[in-house]
């Protein structure tokens, strides 16, 4: 199985996976990492010694929340090792897909495929919403309020 | 043209692309570090970061800089430590201002904001950056009050619980 490390500012990565095992229960092989400006350690020897952690054989996914943050930054600087792949913009629908998506997938295709399910799971919602009210019930027939 | 200068240990990352670069309108920044200059992953990872309409320089010396100062384009300007603005200004580079953005803990540092610490060094070489007319500011955002060099000395003395050099 692939082993996943959530890499944030702040305290985001550890809530984002608590987040979803609230929804989908405990995720195997999954580690936060906070990659803060007041460590002394190196946020890529952070990141280095969790993949080191979790690597079971079948490599090790990063997301990163931002792009051009510094847990990216740092991730890709990891790119020399091949048990590696990153992905940036991690969002929560993204960590609960981990549940499922991790069996049988190699670390390109759960990279991939989390890639697409992230940016599939930002929607309009409110409009979403109302233009499904709308077609569930069509505007009534008759002459207008205010007009004679 | 300089615009700006910032110490910040991270170089690009999401406070300087985030924050700092809608906030000074810079069409270029310039990294002047020998480590980044060298790792053509820290290059492409860098250079993707920054929006399109700004340019991304990464060097590992002066050369750049001194190019920066003459010409028209606004530039942002990171170095990974007190050092090196130092060194850049013993050269002979102007520069009207220096912010403080990140300065990890490491041994001999005393915190003086929550992302700035600073040794005895570091300290006598703002002072004396501060007396040749550089207005310094530790201020990790634009959005946060800049602290001015008076403001740091005390924090210094507080947290090295008296005159530690």
């Amino acid at each position: 199985m692939v082993g996943v490390v959530i890499a944030s500012h702040g305290r985001l990565a550890e809530e984002l996976l608590s987040a979803a095992q609230a929804v989908v229960g405990p995720l195997v092989h999954v580690k936060p990492v906070t990659i803060s400006t007041r460590e002394v350690c190196r946020p890529a020897e952070q990141l280095a010694q969790a993949i080191d952690e979790l690597d079971q054989g079948d490599g090790v996914l990063v997301l990163c929340d931002l792009f051009g943050g510094s847990p990216s930054q740092a991730a890709c600087q990891l790119l020399h090792d091949k048990r590696v792949e990153v992905v940036s913009g991690v969002n929560l629908p993204m960590v609960i897909k981990l549940a499922s998506a991790r069996e049988g997938a190699t670390l390109q295709e759960l990279a991939r495929l989390l890639t697409v399910y992230g940016q599939k799971n930002v929607v309009h919602a409110s409009e979403l919403v109302r233009q499904f009210e709308a077609r569930q019930s069509p505007p009534a027939q008759g002459p207008q309020p205010g007009k004679s | 043209m300089i615009s700006f200068v910032r110490i910040d240990n991270r170089l690009v990352h999401g406070q300087v692309i985030e924050g700092w670069l809608p906030h000074l309108k810079v069409r270029r920044v310039l990294v002047l570090d020998r480590e980044a200059a060298q790792s053509p992953l820290t290059r492409a990872s860098m250079g993707l970061a920054v929006p399109e309409a700004v340019a991304l320089e990464i060097s590992p010396d002066d050369a750049e800089l001194r190019k920066a100062a003459d010409d028209a384009v606004p530039t942002l300007v990171l170095f990974r430590d007190i050092a090196g603005a130092f060194e850049a200004v013993r050269h002979g580079i102007r520069v009207a201002a220096l912010n403080l953005g990140n300065i990890h803990f490491k041994d001999g540092r005393y915190p003086i904001t929550a992302s700035v610490f600073l040794d005895c060094e570091e300290l006598h070489e703002l002072e004396q950056l501060a007396r040749e007319g550089v207005q310094i500011a530790a201020q990790a955002l634009p959005s946060e009050k800049p602290m001015g060099l008076e403001e740091i000395g005390a924090r210094f003395r507080q947290s090295a619980s008296g005159p530690a050099c």
